[in-house]
């Protein structure tokens, strides 16, 4: 008996030692958030009048109830992040009016972090304005040149954006992966910019400036535009912008980083005689395009949460309901 | 740690009294698995056949100890998604496949020692792997590109409660009716539950 007891007691701890029972909980996350994203703006006062599917609240980012609205509408899809679009100093996007965004997100359990998105249209308008006083895209902004001598300058990146956002956009609300804050770089076309090569060192800068000022250092996504302008550029992770005409949802891996982006919908017919117009079919290309991605992505960034001007929102409408909301909370929470 | 926390419980339970039973059971039954994916049912929603092992001593009259491997059979759940894209009309079919493994440490109170049945009540720690895998055409579909499929291995560590009747047909030999629950939550996002109606025999000295 004595020697089924032991049999017994080694059965036991066999069971108790079994390889790979161990607790994931130990591992250090990859990210501090849900990989599931969305691009936000906030430079409404009113509905833009090329809006076709009117959201279901009152349109006015000047009331802090909008902003709250937006966060609980995102919490409920399971948003971990959002992509804050920025344009720079003195624009209607600038990153210090992000301020209602840290309050929202409080008011809605203080989980959803943010992320800058640095809109690189930006740059060059707002070189232009300053250097040509005119809001325009020409002549293109020179990468070479970061003393702003000429046609370029570092502050027009750091001290007027990166700065401006991680100044005001406190360390607790930051998306990070590895611990590092995540900063998305939009499009990197040649139309717009010259000295292409000259990205990567523009990149290391702005991380430099920012170790040196905020102690962090950014994870920088920028879109693969810029990879093709600049072929010395090693990003620590990469995504392709959607184009209507060829795609609606796009993954690429670069450092073993897979970043996705979709878009439910797009039409700008109302403004643009030739635009492109990529039909909602009631949730369906929303759908197909997560299936797509979903799977594999480590983060999902999605065109986007608000954005009416282009009818490529996600919030609820008076059209839809919450049908895209209740579709995104679907992949958040059986694909987390 | 917690692991070896029961272990060495186990030992010192075990070592402390001169063997008053011990028991041997096998079971078959099915894993009903939920999630909570509202506002539509989660695709790892199922239900499988699932098999339990254990092992464990009456080390106190009426006071039981064990230890089950428990494997929770593989279920899988097929959607289809039809959309159009510039004219071409596209169809994405999606596979979804969740399968569950488990040991699990278990104590609990046995009623009536000399009846012929005895019902049992049960609490413990149950560590389990949960394995979900997607397979789906939508990236060759939507990116043109090639889709290797995706598995995700999920450890978990949970409560797990258990009941159950030993109905004695012959000496040291019963059937045994039962039913476990464990919680099996995935991060923040996704919470569900494993239960699992069985039947079994027991071998008991």
């Amino acid at each position: 008996m004595r020697f089924v007891t032991r049999l017994v007691v080694a059965a036991v701890a066999s069971a108790a030692l079994l390889p790979g029972a161990s607790n994931a909980a130990d591992k250090t996350p990859f990210r501090n958030a849900g990989k599931y994203g969305a691009m936000f703006s906030w430079w409404y006062e009113a509905l833009p009048p090329q809006t076709l599917y009117p959201p279901a609240m009152p349109w006015d980012a000047r009331d802090q109830k909008w902003w709250n609205g937006i966060v609980r509408q995102a919490t409920d899809a399971g948003i971990g992040w959002l992509s804050a679009a920025c344009w720079g100093e003195d624009t209607t996007a600038d990153p210090v009016m992000l301020t209602p965004l840290l309050r929202a997100i409080d008011a809605n359990g203080g989980r959803m972090k943010v992320a800058l998105f640095d809109d690189t249209t930006s740059e060059v308008l707002r070189k232009n304005r300053l250097r040509h006083g005119e809001w325009s895209l020409t002549p293109k902004f020179d990468l070479a040149d970061m003393k702003g001598e000429g046609e370029g300058g570092f502050r027009y990146f750091y001290d007027e954006q990166w700065r401006r956002f991680f100044a005001t956009v406190p360390d607790k609300y930051r998306l990070k992966i590895r611990g590092r804050p995540v900063v998305f770089m939009w499009v990197g076309p040649a139309d717009w910019y010259s000295n292409g090569a000259a990205f990567h060192a523009l990149i290391q800068e702005l991380r430099e400036a920012t170790r040196r000022e905020f102690n962090t250092d950014p994870f920088v996504i920028p879109e693969e535009s810029w990879l093709r302008l600049d072929p010395a550029l090693v990003p620590d992770a990469a995504y392709d912008w959607f184009e209507p005409r060829r795609n609606w949802a796009t993954l690429m891996e670069v450092g073993g980083v897979h970043v996705a982006n979709v878009v439910p919908g797009y039409d700008t017919s109302l403004i643009d005689a030739q635009a492109t117009v990529l039909d909602r079919q009631r949730g369906q290309l929303f759908r197909a395009g997560m299936d797509a991605v979903a799977p594999r992505a480590d983060l999902v960034l999605i065109e986007g949460f608000v954005n009416v001007d282009e009818n490529a929102h996600l919030v609820e409408t008076t059209t839809w309901g919450r049908l895209y909301l209740n579709i995104l909370r679907w992949y958040t929470r059986n694909i987390p | 740690m917690l692991k070896f926390g029961l272990f060495i419980a186990f030992i010192a339970l075990s070592s402390s009294v001169s063997a008053q039973s011990f028991f041997l059971d096998g079971s078959a039954g099915a894993d009903i698995r939920r999630f909570s994916a509202e506002p539509e049912k989660s695709p790892f929603d199922g239900t499988a056949t699932a098999f339990s092992f254990a092992a464990g001593t009456e080390f106190i009259r009426h006071w039981i100890v064990s230890a089950e491997i428990d494997l929770g059979g593989r279920t899988t759940t097929s959607t289809t998604t039809d959309v159009v894209f510039s004219g071409r009309p596209l169809t994405i079919h999606n596979s979804y496949s969740a399968e569950r493994r488990s040991v699990s440490v278990l104590g609990g109170y046995r009623s009536g020692v000399d009846r012929r049945w005895r019902m049992g009540f049960y609490a413990g720690v149950s560590f389990s792997t949960l394995q979900r895998e997607i397979v789906s055409d939508a990236e060759s579909v939507v990116l043109q590109s090639p889709a290797p499929g995706s598995v995700y291995e999920q450890r978990l560590t949970s409560a797990i409660v258990a009941v159950d009747v030993a109905i004695r047909v012959v000496p040291h030999f019963a059937i045994v009716p039962a039913l476990r629950a464990q919680p099996l939550t995935i991060g923040t996002e996704l919470s569900g539950v494993s239960v699992r109606p069985s039947v079994g025999v027991r071998v008991f000295f």
